[in-house]
């Protein structure tokens, strides 16, 4: 009778709490894998919303498109060649390396620095249209990671120009 | 001891499953908040951005607001000008606060305008004193929208410069040399008859017939108004009116004296048919170019916590911008050529290109940087001149074929002085050991494409040669827009005195030399006049080199909002687009309002007109 030991009910009451416990550990593993998910689609949404502002402010105070021409009938490039607002020639283009980059071809010539500036990572697709002589479109797309199933993400923008000089 | 019932309290052993269950609960609530703090964090950043870009678009919807308020005029100042509306009161800048928000929450707009004056002053006739003008409008909008500000700068220019002291945005033109040697009062002489020999056979030079006069003597006319139409005749293969018509339009805005036209009669070519009294300002210009530039964000670093109410302010933020200029011009006119040799750079590249390869395409680029700020600003005006066209609704195609059709026109076509004069200064020139006739040579009479310049490419080469004026680093950016204007000896002013004794007729000339009363080879005989006329002395003939300035005139549909064809002197079209890049002299004015320009009431110049008829004056081009 003086036997140390558990009831059946302290057991059932452990057990019921461990699991409960396993249950909330095993929930908040599952749950930082989806917030990763979620922060890495974040991460990407704010890389095209912010290079998505860089490009739309640079254009919006260009003084003049230089490449490509005009062209109302919807064409489309993969690159874009501008006067910025000091009057810098800069491109926007894809590397080989999926990066958007931006170009300051007036350093480059009076080899100043910076010449080359990253402005987005894992950047599947960027084109340019310019429907009218002030007047840009541009669409950015990007992709989750490299797996071939990952998702993809898009943001359009287009800008009018209000500096343009004539 | 064991306890005596089976289900009474067990004492004396301790579990864990409170604090595990409290340490896994605070653990969840730690990460659940962590999670909300995140991503409330970038909703509130996501708010933030938009809430600035709706500042910013609301300052850019201010700006646009105010350029197309300044199009119409300046409706701030009082009405009229100076020199029309003596002793008003006029402002240096101004506030106003319009609701463009469109309905959207907690937002509001400010603008202020503050008037820069030019260097450049408008002469009154008879000395009566000078017009300060208008350089340009320096423009801010602070929006305000959802807790976050912008404030967007804009310069709104214009060309040929309005009177500063007017409520009135059109330009207003200067005298030329040539109009102020006209001066105030001229004759108007019917015009030649242009020979359409190959069409229409051989035209009479000599004569035409008045078909219809449209003003009265004594009538106020406008710039271009139409005073009368002739008709021209025809000699050969029959005799007879013509069908081509003349339009005598007024020159300018004035007032139409002692019009001689009487319908249904024959006038000589050539010959004076009315008097004309200038007015002293004229009301309109061909065009007036007006632009709103420089649109630049200020940083928010650089506004926080002003009062912009406050002018010493405002012209802080004026002096940040100025500082961008000289980058601006300097990285425009450092590497040439760019537009011309990029434009079909990436056309057929693929999606994806490395650097190296991206470099190859954009080349090495023509870089120039000897250039100080003023041969930056000449570089970057050149350049603007090859391809300029104006702003507005023209289709892409249109303005990209705008500039082929530009032309230059000098301000005055071949002409000569009447024969009256031409036989006087032929008669005197001999007796004073000089050859007048010969002087009158200008540089168009030797070269005769000069009159009519048919692109910018021959134009720069005819006033610029390779660059001349453009590559002095003593001439400033003003002094190549005038070498690039006014063609030197384009034209001669030419002006013959006669009063330094009676003139007689044959008769009396000899009884009087008989009598001893003057001498015979004081005088010389004016065939046409039958008169023998006292020789004038060498400085009461004058034959002045006068400068005359080019128009550039483009025929492209659509470059007017009249459909007429787009005319602008040139050293004011130069100057519309230095004004592209100079912002003045920043100087914050002491006070909000301003004198008004001091003008005097009593004509101080030139002094009574000629009565006697001696002095012949002319214009040979």
């Amino acid at each position: 009778m003086n036997r140390r030991g558990l009831t059946f009910t302290e057991m059932l009451v452990y057990v019921i709490l461990f699991a409960i416990f396993l249950g909330l550990i095993s929930g908040i593993f599952t749950w930082m894998r989806h917030s990763q998910g979620s922060v890495r689609r974040l991460d990407i949404f704010h890389q095209l919303r912010v290079s998505s502002f860089q490009i739309s402010d640079q254009l919006a105070y260009a003084p003049a498109i230089i490449f490509p021409r005009a062209d109302p009938g919807g064409r489309a490039w993969n690159q874009i060649v501008f006067r910025n607002q000091a009057n810098e020639v800069v491109a926007l283009f894809l590397n080989q390396k999926n990066q958007l980059v931006q170009l300051n071809w007036t350093n480059h010539c009076l080899q100043r620095e910076p010449v080359f500036t990253v402005l987005t990572e894992d950047t599947i697709r960027f084109r340019v249209k310019r429907p009218a002589e002030s007047y840009v479109e541009f669409d950015l797309r990007m992709k989750e990671g490299k797996d071939a199933k990952a998702r993809e993400f898009s943001l359009t923008n287009s800008v009018r120009l209000r500096n343009v000089i004539r | 001891m064991p306890s005596a019932s089976p289900f009474a309290p067990v004492r004396g052993r301790r579990g864990l499953s409170i604090p595990i269950a409290i340490i896994a609960g605070g653990l969840l609530v730690v990460m659940i908040n962590a999670l909300s703090f995140y991503s409330f964090q970038e909703m509130g950043a996501v708010k933030s951005i938009l809430a600035r870009k709706k500042a910013e678009y609301l300052a850019h919807s201010g700006l646009m607001w105010a350029y197309a308020r300044l199009c119409r005029g300046r409706w701030y100042q009082p009405p009229g000008n100076s020199f029309g509306n003596r002793g008003a009161t006029w402002k240096w800048c101004h506030l106003e606060e319009p609701d463009l928000s469109n309905g959207e929450p907690n937002g509001s707009l400010k603008v202020w305008f503050d008037e820069i004056p030019s260097k450049h002053t408008l002469k009154l006739p008879q000395g009566r004193g000078f017009l300060k003008q208008l350089d340009h409008i320096k423009v801010l909008a602070l929006a305000t929208q959802g807790g976050e500000k912008a404030l967007v700068y804009g310069k709104f220019i214009v060309s040929p410069e309005p009177i500063l002291n007017s409520d009135s945005t059109e330009g207003q033109a200067a005298d030329t040399p040539l109009e102020a040697e006209q001066g105030e009062e001229f004759g108007l002489e019917i015009p030649k008859v242009l020979i359409n020999a190959g069409e229409e056979g051989g035209a009479d030079e000599s004569k035409m017939q008045v078909i219809e006069v449209r003003k009265a003597a004594g009538s106020k006319v406008k710039k271009g108004e139409i005073i009368a139409v002739l008709g021209s005749y025809f000699i050969k293969p029959y005799r007879g009116l013509s069908t081509q018509r003349y339009m005598l339009k007024a020159p300018y805005d004035g007032v139409l004296k002692g019009l001689t036209l009487v319908p249904g009669t024959d006038v000589a070519v050539g010959s004076r048919y009315a008097d004309f009294k200038r007015d002293p300002l004229q009301s309109n210009t061909d065009v007036t170019l007006k632009k709103m530039v420089r649109i630049t964000r200020i940083p928010l670093a650089i506004h926080q916590g002003m009062d912009l109410k406050v002018i010493k302010n405002r012209y802080a933020i004026f002096t940040y911008v100025n500082g961008l200029t000289e980058e601006y011009v300097r990285n425009y006119a450092s590497v040439r050529d760019a537009a011309s040799s990029l434009e079909n750079v990436f056309e057929d590249a693929p999606a994806n290109l490395s650097e190296e390869e991206a470099l190859r395409r954009l080349g090495a680029g023509r870089v120039d940087q000897s250039a100080d700020l003023e041969g930056a600003g000449k570089t970057f005006v050149n350049d603007l001149m090859y391809g300029f066209s104006p702003p507005g609704g023209l289709g892409s195609t249109t303005r990209r074929e705008f500039p082929a059709k530009s032309e230059y026109v000098l301000g005055v076509q071949p002409s000569e002085i009447s024969g009256e004069l031409k036989e006087l200064l032929g008669l005197i020139g001999p007796l004073h050991g000089k050859n007048y006739l010969d002087m009158l040579e200008t540089k168009p009479r030797k070269n005769p494409d000069l009159y009519k310049i048919a692109s910018t490419t021959v134009y720069d080469k005819s006033m610029d040669g390779d660059g001349i004026s453009r590559k002095d680093k003593k001439k400033g950016t003003d002094d190549y827009i005038d070498d690039m204007t006014w063609l030197q000896d384009g034209a001669k002013a030419i002006s013959v005195t006669l009063n330094e004794g009676t003139p007689w007729e044959p008769g009396p000339f000899e009884d009087l030399v008989a009598a001893g009363t003057i001498k015979r080879e004081d005088y010389f005989f004016w065939p046409s006049k039958n008169g023998y006329y006292h020789i004038p002395s060498p400085d009461r003939v004058q034959i002045k080199s006068v400068a005359v300035p080019y128009t550039y005139e483009n025929s492209t549909p659509g470059g007017t909002e009249t459909g007429e064809k787009f005319r602008m002197r040139v050293d004011y079209l130069m100057g519309y687009f230095k004004k592209h890049y100079d912002e003045g002299v920043i100087n914050p004015p002491a006070d909000e309002l301003r004198a008004e320009d001091d003008i005097s009431d009593t004509p101080q110049a030139p002094g009574p007109p000629d009565v006697t008829g001696a002095r012949m004056n002319g214009i040979s081009s």
